[in-house]
């Protein structure tokens, strides 16, 4: 095969294998709704024993089963199948990595993308969760780490996961409210979970970052840029934005009132 | 979170990919991007939505390497894997797969019924699984049968790497839809004829695209059900692929003993499957998993098969010899008839 040939094989299967990665939250979901991997967790057991305990047909938990050895989650031990180190750090209900709870979170907005065609078409919001207290703590010390402002003093407003998720016209109707009560000199900190440069360069990993927040909010995924028009818009001034080094992830927004 | 926690839930979210590029592929969005580089406004407005959901779009498929932005000018553009995949046309083009896998996606919601309760909850086989007409939308049994034929040429061509068809004159693929892998076996071995044996209203499609592709000379195909209907005769190798793994053991063996009918003394019966049960010496690779979620969605019986149930359903069957050749994610299983 030639260079070429072989490289656009390579790409084909790399597509091919991430669109076809979407069965995997399937298979984990079901793997936690029935316990599956925690039933394996104190001694190895056939498909007829963990059929049996979990009260499901044989023939779906060897589907399952033979799936998640693929997954490397389990492995099999003679006729019998065992949570692999993988499996015991992230399916495991002891273990503090645990990913039930991620899974169940993620399973939920599977379901809800099914009908994603209407937030292309018709700006639905399909999905919406409860903001999380862990996200937020991890966004308030990444500020607190970042800024030079210390975020408990009353001439401070912070918006926390908060404004990403709003409209442009909400946020800046929010930071209008937010320049009105502050003092002269005064200082705004927006933290948001998700952050792109100006250049809408997303790690590959990170597909999923815009479509979420457009699926569950009347937000966006903002650049700098847009961050900036934002605040100016407010009426507030200097505004600087902070993003992470590489590509995606915290994104921190500093303005003041002038 | 630490690397391995973050490759776990990256994986897990990996699901927003295909919706990304189900939507770019109905959309045409790189085919527009193609004839000519331009804004998220102006591509809404082009496809008549609003600017937010495009831009979100737009830096999906971005992530993906499959478009660009040009920041200076405000203005989307295809990759050279945008266009190579993407672009209508495009002899790479993956709308078909992406469609297929969607519509599988848009199933799997009703997970639980198939595990619980055994149900079929992606009805696109059934048709085939049942041997009636399906009832479902034309378009989706297009797409259904486009797929197959797909991947049917990567099939015959697993199927050539471990069987020889050097000396083998007349084939018969059992179940071969539209003759894709009879197809891909005849185009490297001249002096090979065949036949699909398949349902009846399979079989009329099929008749029509031998003729398109000038196999009519070689080629012939048969209506009939494989369990019910006496088999043609005349074939030193009858074939079937991905049939039979979504029957349960005794259909399985009852096939083989129709298959030992139909062939002459050291005739062979050659089964190419995927979604093997694992052993301890031959996990189930990486590449493999979707097959089975696939298995529990479209059938409800049947699945998966170890190396040894294959072996030991074609002996019940009546084959004298037999022999597994396992590779990755397929294997192919020989009976030899006495």
């Amino acid at each position: 095969m030639t260079d070429k040939k072989s490289e656009i094989a390579e790409e084909r299967k790399a597509l091919f294998d991430r669109m076809y990665a979407f069965h995997e939250l399937k298979l984990l979901a079901m793997a936690f709704e029935w316990d599956l991997v925690q039933r394996l967790a104190t001694e190895p057991k056939s498909i007829a024993q963990l059929a049996a305990d979990a009260a499901l047909p044989e023939r779906s938990v060897n589907l399952i089963v033979q799936a998640l050895v693929g997954m490397r989650v389990l492995h099999q031990v003679g006729s019998t199948f065992a949570p692999t180190d993988k499996g015991r750090r992230f399916m495991l209900a002891s273990s503090d990595e645990g990913m039930r709870d991620f899974v169940r979170v993620a399973e939920s907005q599977f379901d809800a993308l099914v009908n994603l065609r209407k937030t292309m078409a018709e700006e639905a919001i399909l999905w919406s969760g409860p903001s999380s207290p862990a996200v937020a703590l991890k966004l308030r010390e990444a500020a607190r780490a970042t800024l030079d402002v210390p975020l408990d003093r009353n001439d401070v407003v912070t918006f926390i996961d908060e404004l990403g998720r709003k409209s442009r016209e909400d946020a800046v109707a929010l930071l209008r409210k937010a320049a009105s009560a502050l003092p002269s000199g005064g200082h705004v900190v927006i933290a948001e979970e998700h952050g792109v440069g100006d250049d809408r360069r997303l790690p590959p990993n990170d597909a999923w970052v815009p479509i979420y927040m457009v699926m569950s909010s009347h937000g966006e995924l903002r650049t700098p840029r847009e961050w900036i028009q934002i605040c100016t818009e407010a009426g507030l001034g200097g505004a600087r934005t902070f993003l992470p080094s590489g590509p995606g992830g915290v994104a921190l927004i500093h303005a003041r009132k002038s | 979170m630490s690397t391995e926690a973050a490759d776990f839930e990256s994986r897990a979210r990996a699901f927003y990919d295909l919706k990304i590029l189900a939507i770019a592929y109905e959309w045409d969005v790189v085919t527009e991007l193609s004839r000519g580089a331009m804004s998220a406004r102006d591509l809404a407005a082009k496809l008549e939505v609003a600017e937010r959901p495009v831009t979100a779009l737009l830096m999906g498929l971005g992530a993906m390497g499959l478009v660009r932005y040009e920041q200076d000018a405000d203005r989307w553009e295809p990759t050279e894997k945008g266009s190579r995949f993407m672009v209508t046309g495009s002899p790479n083009n993956m709308r078909d797969v992406v469609r297929f896998a969607e519509w599988q996606f848009d199933a799997l919601p009703r997970l639980r019924e198939a595990v619980k309760d055994r149900t079929i909850v992606w009805n696109a086989g059934a048709h085939y699984l049942k041997g009636k007409q399906a009832t479902g939308e034309q378009d989706k049994r297009d797409v259904f049968d486009g797929a197959l034929d797909v991947s049917a040429i990567a099939i015959g061509k697993s199927v050539m790497t471990v069987f020889d068809f050097a000396n083998v004159k007349r084939v018969m693929d059992v179940g071969g839809n539209l003759g894709g892998v009879l197809g891909t076996i005849m185009e490297k071995f001249p002096g090979v004829h065949g036949t699909v044996f398949d349902l009846p209203h399979v079989v009329e499609t099929t008749k029509r695209v031998i003729e398109k592709r000038g196999f009519s000379e070689r080629m012939t195909a048969v209506a009939g059900d494989m369990n019910s209907d006496t088999w043609p005769t005349g074939y030193d190798v009858i074939l079937t692929t991905r049939v039979l793994t979504t029957r349960d053991p005794h259909e399985i063996v009852h096939v083989g003993k129709k298959a030992l009918e139909a062939l002459p003394s050291g005739g062979r019966f050659v089964i190419f499957e995927e979604h093997l049960s694992g052993d301890e010496a031959h996990p189930v690779p990486p590449e493999a998993v979707w097959g089975y979620v696939f298995m529990l969605i479209l059938s409800d019986r049947g699945g998966s098969y170890s190396r040894d149930e294959w072996t030991s359903m074609l002996r019940e069957a009546g084959f004298a010899k037999t022999e597994v050749i396992a590779k990755n994610k397929w294997a192919v299983v020989i009976g030899t008839k006495a």
